[in-house]
């Protein structure tokens, strides 16, 4: 035993890990995408700095860019990010609301979850449309 | 129960001191929580103006770099920036904490923020030098 470790009192209570949570309760679920998103979203951010980057070096680098934004790759990547930044800021909004004390009962939690996954789908689609129409592309 | 080792004869309160601050625990979840306020707005009006005055109008060259160098989105645009990069470093750090122990885990943090405030650096960078030198 070395000189930090307390003598032992009785079994201290743990933090709740992956063999305990059931993971895809809503609950989880919805806490384990918000923190996926969140890393992607890091990521994401580099396609702004690049677009930045690209508008900086002059025409010959933003016709790059663009090639890259519009090959079907390119769009499957920028939707992914699309749908991520729209959880993340939902999720995020669910998070704040927490913090001042609504929404925590286990039944509106569940509910506002379902509501989350399935609202930050539709806005993306929606978001999708919109830019569509707006670039003339449909 | 055997007998104490001389650092071990301690009280609780001994034992916790210089375990954890008692002063500014909060003060990382309160950063990230102001930081997630201040994305809100900033980060749908870059959407919406990106969606309406770049990509609405072709998205090319030249309207993207006349959309950057109007003062009234260069500079939402550049404080967009900074706090999503400080936001990124403050979630990114939990992460960290959270699945990288040992010797590798303070590296890991210190190249992480030489990672975010360098993007933060290097974006607010690119924004200033298209406003003024394009």
């Amino acid at each position: 035993m070395s000189a930090q470790t307390p003598p032992t009192k009785k079994p201290r209570p743990l933090s709740p890990h992956l063999q305990v949570y059931n993971m895809f309760a809503i609950t989880s679920l919805t806490s384990m995408l918000h923190r996926i998103t969140g890393a992607a979203l890091v990521v994401g951010s580099l396609i702004v700095v690049y677009w930045l980057m690209a508008i900086s070096h002059g025409p010959e680098a933003y016709s790059r860019f663009e090639n890259v934004a519009h090959h079907p790759f390119g769009q499957f990547i920028l939707y992914g990010f699309l749908w991520a930044f729209w959880y993340q800021l939902l999720n995020g909004c669910r998070h704040l609301l927490w913090d001042t004390g609504i929404g925590l009962k286990l039944k509106t939690a569940k509910l506002t979850g379902k509501l989350i996954l399935v609202g930050s789908v539709l806005i993306t689609l929606v978001t999708w449309y919109v830019i569509c129409s707006q670039t003339g592309a449909i | 129960m055997p007998y104490p080792k001389p650092g071990e004869i301690k009280t609780d309160l001994g034992r916790a001191r210089g375990m954890g601050s008692a002063k500014s625990g909060t003060h990382h979840w309160w950063l990230m929580k102001v930081t997630a306020l201040a994305l809100i707005p900033l980060t749908l009006w870059f959407l919406q103006s990106f969606i309406f005055d770049v990509a609405a109008a072709g998205g090319d060259f030249n309207t993207a770099l006349e959309w950057i160098k109007k003062p009234y989105h260069s500079f939402p645009l550049a404080i967009l920036l900074v706090v999503n990069f400080y936001h990124a470093e403050l979630g990114g750090q939990e992460i960290i904490l959270d699945y990288v122990h040992g010797k590798a885990q303070i590296p890991t943090l210190i190249l992480y923020k030489f990672f975010c405030y360098g993007l933060a650096a290097l974006s607010v960078y690119s924004v200033l030098y298209i406003t003024f030198k394009m």
